[in-house]
């Protein structure tokens, strides 16, 4: 009887160790791993509506509206193997809105890559299935045969020869880019459990690399579902990776 | 021996309740909790909800909320409630261009549709609430409404014999509060959700549209892109997504000079100056006359607004519908007569008749 009474105690203090009320005290095997998203114009932070920049073509401009979906994030080994890669992953940075998010229960290892994309995924991209940020109720919803803007940007700009608005909203399967970004410093999650990744975004980088966009010429496009050039263009050096602390 | 096991028993239950902070930790009192209020969503929809931490759903609350709202007590000289200018039968309009309160006198704009306000978190034609808790003290106030002060409202309902009880039930006290009022009305408001038009069938998969009305659906969601021959009405920009707006706030180019400033007035920033909300199209078809002011009476002349009588020099106009045009080099909309009427054939499909004939939301006093 006593012993069963003892067992008894034993067990209720196991259950009271194992449902400890901190779950990552002991298990450092996982680590955190935040990204940290800037938005610039060159070299400068961008702010919405009142300052000017200047575009890669010479144009002025200003910008009222920036947002972009980044999607399925994976850390890669110095190899390029896939070593963790979160779940249904999806955010939509937006310039005066989510700017940080992080990668969580990344396993123990050496990371050097990250990979994302920009856009969103055929199979979610044409379903109302709400996973991460995907929202077909937000801004971004487009219509149901394209599926959600992948990027939109909309602002004034004064060309040489005309002046108007911005309005690139850019979307479709074919547009969806996945691209790889070097880490400028290795992420070892077995020695350090949390690291917060700074990458910045560039907006002139839209506008340049390989498809020179002169406003003067096109200031709206990415509506339909072919591929487009600013899409060549956020494939190609609008993000990277600057500093892992 | 009975004594160690039930000692232990206790140390155990202890254990397991000390992680978790939010449970109860004072004894239970009398009073029965009001039961949470199941909210049924189309998968469509948002699913995250974001109802404020301290005026949870309830039941006993929504039912209450629903009196408070056909309550002619809560207008200053009893004629009125809000169910006057919001009428279910009308999507919750009351079909005029411009309201009209107890004292006869019009309202500057047009009383708005109420429907899925659970999703919106800048309420009114000048976002001039954000929640619906604040807004509802804003109606029965203003003189040109009900004219009522809430304080006065309060005494009102705390004579009744009816009222004390029910606001017992919902919030565990008879004393009325202004709070707890304006509660109430949220809570009703919130479950006002409009989710099955044909629309949100064609959506789920449940039902088919026309022919024409799905070639609506394809303009109202479209930015003509002319150089790809990609024609469209442009409507979705603002108007797009399961909730039939963006909830955001544009200057669609009524008037070249502004006669009112709209969102301007309540953030003072001179660059939202005849900004107002690009209102969800949910019912749209019975939600007549249209604009913040009531100033087009059918769908067609919205429509011709668009596509001919845009004031493109008005101050801060949205650049969506600026750089809209379905002709290469062409300065307005130029969609055809044709593609207007499939439009509106499409804006027809949004009516849904279960919400305007819903019993939870119909007058509780009828």
């Amino acid at each position: 009887m006593k012993k069963t009474a003892l067992n008894l105690l034993f067990g209720c203090l196991a259950v009271i160790s194992f449902s400890a009320c901190s779950d990552d005290d002991e298990n450092n095997a996982l680590g955190t791993v935040a990204l940290e998203i800037q938005n610039m114009v060159g070299t400068e932070s961008l702010e919405l509506e009142d300052k000017t920049y200047t575009s890669p073509a010479g144009d002025t401009y200003a910008v009222s509206n920036f947002k972009y979906y980044i999607s399925n994030i994976k850390l890669l080994s110095q190899d390029g193997q896939t070593v963790f890669m979160e779940p249904d992953s999806y955010h939509l940075i937006a310039q005066g809105g989510k700017s940080s998010f992080e990668l969580k229960d990344v396993p123990a290892g050496v990371y050097n890559k990250l990979e994302l994309s920009i856009g969103v995924d055929q199979a979610r991209n044409l379903s109302t299935d709400q996973y991460g940020d995907l929202d077909p109720s937000n801004e971004m919803a487009w219509d149901w045969d394209t599926g959600y803007k992948f990027l939109t940007l909309v602002g004034p700009y004064t060309g040489d020869t005309r002046s108007g608005n911005l309005v690139f909203h850019v979307g479709g399967d074919a547009n969806y880019k996945t691209i790889t970004l070097d880490l400028p410093q290795a992420v070892d999650v077995r020695t350090k459990p949390k690291y917060n990744l700074v990458l910045l975004a560039d907006v002139n980088e839209l506008f340049q690399g390989p498809n020179l966009i002169d406003f003067d010429v096109m200031n709206t496009g990415g509506h339909g579902t072919g591929p487009s050039m600013i899409a060549e263009n956020y494939s190609n050096g609008f993000l990277k990776v600057v500093e892992v602390k | 021996m009975t004594l160690l096991r039930y000692l232990l028993l206790t140390v155990c239950t202890a254990s397991f309740l000390a992680c978790s902070p939010d449970e109860e930790t004072t004894p239970k009192v009398e009073t029965k909790e009001p039961t949470p209020y199941k909210f049924s969503i189309p998968s469509t929809f948002p699913q995250n909800l974001q109802i404020p931490a301290d005026n949870p759903t309830t039941e006993e609350g929504v039912e209450l909320g629903r009196f408070l709202f056909y309550e002619k007590k809560l207008s200053g000289n009893n004629t009125m409630s809000c169910g006057s200018c919001h009428q279910q039968d009308k999507a919750f309009t009351d079909g005029r261009a411009l309201a009209v309160g107890i004292q006869g006198k019009p309202h500057r704009r047009s009383a708005m549709s109420l429907a899925n306000l659970l999703w919106i978190n800048q309420l009114n034609w000048d976002g001039s609430a954000t929640s619906l808790e604040q807004q509802a003290r804003i109606p029965i106030e203003n003189e040109v409404e009900l004219h009522q002060s809430l304080s006065g409202a309060v005494q009102k309902l705390q004579a009744t014999a009816m009222y004390p009880p029910m606001f017992k039930k919902a919030f565990g006290s008879d004393v009325i509060t202004e709070d707890n009022l304006l509660k109430a009305l949220a809570q009703f408001q919130r479950t006002l959700i409009s989710g099955n038009s044909r629309y949100d069938r064609y959506l789920l998969k449940q039902e088919a549209l026309t022919p024409d009305e799905v070639e609506g659906m394809k303009l109202f969601l479209t930015h003509p892109e002319p150089g790809e021959g990609l024609r469209g009405a442009n409507c979705g920009d603002c108007h797009g997504g399961t909730l039939l707006s963006m909830q955001t706030f544009h200057n669609n180019g009524l008037d070249a000079v502004l006669k009112d400033n709209g969102m301007g007035d309540i953030t003072g920033n001179s660059r939202h100056n005849g900004l107002f909300r690009a209102p969800s199209l949910r019912n749209i078809a019975l939600t007549a006359p249209y604009m913040h002011d009531g100033r087009f009476k059918t769908l067609e002349e919205v429509l011709n607004h668009y596509n001919d009588h845009m004031q493109y020099d008005s101050p801060n106009i949205s650049p969506l519908i600026v750089e809209a045009t379905n002709e290469v080099g062409g300065k307005t909309l130029m969609i055809t007569e044709e593609e207007k009427r499939k439009v509106i054939a499409f804006l027809h499909t949004l009516t849904d008749t279960t919400f305007t004939k819903d019993k939870r939301f119909s007058d509780p006093f009828k």
